[in-house]
Formats: structure tokens, sequence, C-alpha cells
């Protein structure tokens, strides 16, 4: 911008500079003109017209010797009027002999340069008509040229030719000097603008690329973003099932241990019970004992439940061992081996791939053997369990499917809240997979399940490990 | 070893303090204290006693902490927290510094108790 506002400004002192030209030219051409011109004082006399003639040319040599202390516009009507007044004194005078009146191209040519077009129509029809005016007024006679002035022999005259040059020159020369220096500073002009909207583009151009990488970048966070937005919903998931978990430790803790002690005054009467019976009722042994062995059962399974309970309240420390999988699974079938034979075909898929598992070995059992009692107790008849290990990305992902009931939609959602049961009283204390899900949380560990009624239920456990032998 | 060995009981509920008297008397020579000031104040009277079963959860004095003030004064006891809780980090604590022998659950396993003591017993004599 700062470019074109100076070339603008380039533009203003040109006009300024036409002027001046204009003047320079017209007083060296005109001086020489009006020495020419004497040559008819010689020849036919003295005449107002050489008066007149004088006067023009001193005040254009004046203007021109003061011209930067002028404004333009005084300037330009000054040059005006006198141009105006060189020519119609001229023509009225001499009449049709007159040489100046090509003086009158000066006056629109002059105009334009500094007064609005329409003032420029305005001067100019003025002028014209000024002209058609004297030239009528010689036509009716009311004017007439010098008497002394034979207009046949004029003619065949040299003079009048040479002055009519110079005139010609004075018009052409302040034509030809304006118009190059306005083609001169328009085509720089050009030439700076086309440089300038050439950089102004390459700045667009710049820029527009920052724009796009900015563009980028944004669209870049926006899925960050989004990302990160997905994860929350996740973790906030999370968070509220360990919340609950948190909660329920805390409750368990308190129940527990309320539980535990009338437990442990039933279990301290029973063993006292028990010993006096042996040691002093013999006889009655017979009938008493199988109310024993109700009592003691009896605390037995409220003892248990009370311990399952405690699994959450947690133990961050408890210590991270090595664990193996295989072998742990190994062992959960082992333990389950005599209600799966005859009734439960297992299959084993294990991978072969390197991982390290950091985790409590036991809490590990337990979790593994809950789905398989699970997976054991779905199936009524006669079913097959599948089992498969693989590494994945840096984690371990254990899935085990069995060909049971199936789990309805709905129950989906619930089978990992503590209580929840679909077994029989007695039957389960709906702990398990609230167990096994609390365990699997500990070490960041996931538990998921696909199921459908009558065809059967896939567990899906993932586990982070390390040392894993992918890229 | 025909002689029955003092073993101090401590518990806030009087109900687990008679049946344990009723349960161990066979064995033991049973003291019982309703409270960690309690058995502090017994042990002083009865140096003899050999093995110390605290309850965690006591109003004034937790279990473990009636313990390290006992082990100051009485090194040669052997003590076992029997708790109705879960494992804490307290007892972990006492556990790994060797302030207590072992821990055990309520309700009370008769056998397991009567096993450990006898194997800290055997443990102490040879020593």
């Amino acid at each position: 911008m700062p470019r074109i506002r100076k070339e603008l400004h380039t533009v203003d002192e040109v006009r300024k500079n036409i002027l001046d030209i204009s003047l320079v030219v017209a007083s060296i051409i005109g001086s020489l003109a009006f020495l020419i011109s004497l040559y008819r004082w010689y020849k036919y006399g003295f005449h107002i017209a050489h008066v007149i003639n004088f006067f023009i040319i001193v005040s254009v040599i004046i203007l021109m010797i003061y011209r930067s202390r002028l404004s333009i516009n005084i300037k330009t009507y000054m040059l005006i009027f006198l141009i105006m007044l060189l020519t119609f004194a001229d023509v009225i005078i001499y009449g049709y002999l007159s040489t100046t009146r090509i003086y009158l191209i000066l006056i629109p040519f002059i105009c334009i340069v500094y007064l609005p077009f329409r003032r420029t129509i305005s001067v100019y029809l003025f002028t014209i008509v000024g002209f058609l005016i004297i030239g009528y007024l010689h036509h009716r006679g009311i004017l007439t040229i010098p008497p002394e002035y034979d207009t046949r022999l004029y003619v065949l005259e040299l003079y009048p030719w040479i002055i009519t040059a110079v005139h010609i020159s004075v018009v052409a020369v302040i034509i030809l000097l304006v118009t190059r220096r306005y083609i001169d500073t328009y085509t720089s002009l050009i030439s700076d603008l086309e440089i300038a909207v050439s950089e102004r583009t390459k700045e667009l151009e710049t820029a527009n690329k920052e724009l796009k990488v900015t563009n980028e970048e944004l669209s870049g966070q926006r899925e960050e973003l989004e990302d990160a937005i997905s994860n929350l919903h996740k973790t906030q998931k999370q968070l509220i099932q360990s919340e609950k978990m948190a909660s329920l430790g805390v409750l368990a803790a308190g129940v527990a241990h309320e539980i535990n002690n009338p437990l442990n005054f039933i279990n301290g009467g029973v063993v006292g019970l028990e010993s006096y019976v042996h040691d002093h009722l013999k006889d009655h042994a017979g009938d008493l004992e199988p109310l024993i062995e109700g009592i003691q059962e009896g605390v037995k399974r409220a003892s248990e439940i009370v311990t399952s309970l405690n699994h959450y309240s947690r133990h961050a420390d408890t210590p991270l061992i090595t664990c193996d999988i295989h072998s742990i699974i190994d062992n959960c079938l082992i333990m389950m081996s005599n209600q799966l034979k005859y009734k439960v075909e297992v299959q084993k898929i294990f991978t072969d791939k390197k991982y390290t598992l950091l985790c409590n070995e036991g809490k590990l059992h337990q979790a593994v053997l809950n789905i398989l009692a699970n997976a054991e107790h779905a199936i009524e008849d006669k079913g097959s369990i599948i089992i498969t290990t693989n590494v994945v990305n840096d984690k371990l992902i254990i899935t085990i499917t069995d060909t049971g009931c199936g789990i309805s939609q709905e129950n989906l959602l619930r089978i990992t809240d503590p209580f929840f049961t679909t077994k029989d009283p007695g039957k389960g204390t709906g702990l398990g997979l609230s167990i096994t899900y609390n365990i699997l949380q500990e070490y960041n560990g996931t538990l998921e399940f696909e199921s459908q009624l009558g065809i059967g239920t896939k567990v899906i456990i993932t586990l982070p490990v390390t040392d894993t032998d992918q890229p | 070893m025909n002689e029955k060995k003092t073993l101090l009981y401590v518990d806030d509920e009087p109900i687990n303090l008679k049946l344990f008297i009723i349960n161990f008397k066979n064995k033991y020579h049973v003291l019982t204290a309703g409270s960690g000031f309690e058995g502090l104040t017994l042990l002083k009277s009865t140096p003899e006693t050999r093995i110390v079963i605290s309850d965690m959860k006591m109003p004034g004095m937790n279990g473990v902490e009636f313990i390290r003030k006992a082990k100051k004064d009485f090194p040669n006891m052997a003590y076992f927290i029997l708790t109705g809780f879960d494992i804490t980090e307290e007892i972990a604590d006492a556990l790994n510094e060797g302030i207590i022998y072992k821990y055990f659950r309520k309700p009370f396993n008769l056998k397991e108790i009567e096993l450990s003591v006898e194997e800290a017993l055997m443990k102490d004599k040879k020593d």
C-alpha cells in the first residue's frame, strides 16, 4: 500500500510539472514568436496587437519565473486566461489571418489536467463559441482586418508560415512533453503496481499456506479433542464402576467386621458345644451332631460370603509377580476337573508369543476360575468351552467361549454388579463376576461379554503386558 | 511341656472372651482382658505369660498398638492378632517387622490357632 500511495503522489507531481513545462515552453517559444511578429511592426507599422502580445509574453515569463511560488489553480486560470486573451485579441485584429488560434487546442488540454471534466467542457465551449462569434463579427464586417493588410499578398508571404510553424511547435512540444511525461509516469506506476500486486499475491499465497497449515493443525487438534472426549467418557464409565466398587469396599470392610464378630460367637459356641457333647453327652451325639453340623455349615457359608466381600476393599500393595496365564488356566481347569468331566469338552488354543504379565497370581487365578465356573454353570447338559490367548499391541487377550444358555441383553449390563445373580438362592452369591471385574480393574485390565441366549457366551479379558516381541 | 502355658486373650466383646476361655481352657491357662490398657496391666502382674492373642478393633487402643507396647516390655512373648477384618496395612507392617507372629481371621478356627501357637512355642524353645 505505501508504494501505491507514493506513486499517486508522483502523479500529482507530474500534474504540477506539466503546468511548469507548459509555462517554460510557452515563455521560450512564445518569446521567439513575439520576436518574429515584430517583423509585422517593421513591415506594417505599429499596432495595438503588439502591445497585447508583449503584455501576454511578459505575463507568461513572470508566471514562469514565479512558477514554484504560485498555486496550481492560479497558474492554471492565468495560463488559460492568457491563452484566451492572446488568441481572441489576435483573432479580433487579424481575423482569419490570425496564426495563434492553434493555441485554442491548449485550453481543453490544460483544463483537463487540472479541472473537472464538466468545467473543462464549459471552458472549451466558451472558448469555441467566443471564437465563432468573433468570426461572425468579421463576416458581418463589424470587425475588420487592418487596412494595411492585403490578404491576398499576406498569404503569399513566408513569415506567416514561420510564425504558424512556431505556434504549432509550441502546442506540439507541450503536448509531446506532457504526454511523454504522463506515459512514462504511468508506465512506471503500472510496473510498480504489477510488482506490488505480485508481492501482495505472494504474501497472500504465503498467508494462505499458513492458514492451510493452521487449518490442518486445528483439524488435527479437533480429532485429538474428540479422542480425548471419547476417552473421558470411557474413563468416566470406569470411574463410576470403580467408585461403586470403592464405596462397596468401605461398606464391605465395616460389614465384614460387624458380621464376623457374631459369627465368631456362634463359632465359639458351636466349638464349645461340640467338645462338650464329645466329653459329656456321648449318648446324645447322634441327635446333636446334625444340629451342630447345620450351625457349622451356616457359619462357614456366611463367613465365605464375608470373606469374598473383603475383595472389594482395595489392596494396592499386593505384590506383583510375573504370571504365566497358561499355567493359571491349566490350574483352574484341574481344580474344576470334577465338574467338567463327562460334561464339558475343553479346547485350548494358546499363543506362543512372548509377553510379561505382572499380576497377583492368586487374584488372577480367582478371576479366571470365576469365569470358568460361570461357563460351566451355563452349560446344562453337555457342551464345550474354548479358551484362547493372544498378544496384540501390548495386550494379553484371553477369550473364554462356552456353548451354554447365554445371557440376555438386559442382564449383560448388570452381570458385574455385586449381588446380581440369576442362579437359584443359595447357589450363587452374585459376587463372582463383580470380584473378577474388580481384580482385572486393579491390574488395568478389562472384562467384556458377548452373548446370545441359547447359543452361548464369549468372555473377553484383556490385560496390559510388556516385553512383547511385536514391533 | 505338660504344664499349661499361660495365654492372654484381649477382646472388647465379653462373649468372645467367655467363649475363648471355654474352648481353650483344656490346653492353656487362659487370661482375658477387655482392652489394651487392661491387657498391659495384666501382663505386668503375670510375666510368665507366653502367648498373647488380641482383637484388632478395640476402643482406645487397637490390637497392633497394644502389641507394640507390650512387645517393648515383654519381647519374649508370642503375639497374634485375631480380627474380623481382612488384613490391613497396619497388620501387614507388624507382620513384616516381626512384631506379631501371625494373624487369624474371625470366625476363629480352633485347629489353626492351636497349631500356630504350638509352632510359636516350639520356635521359642529352640531360640
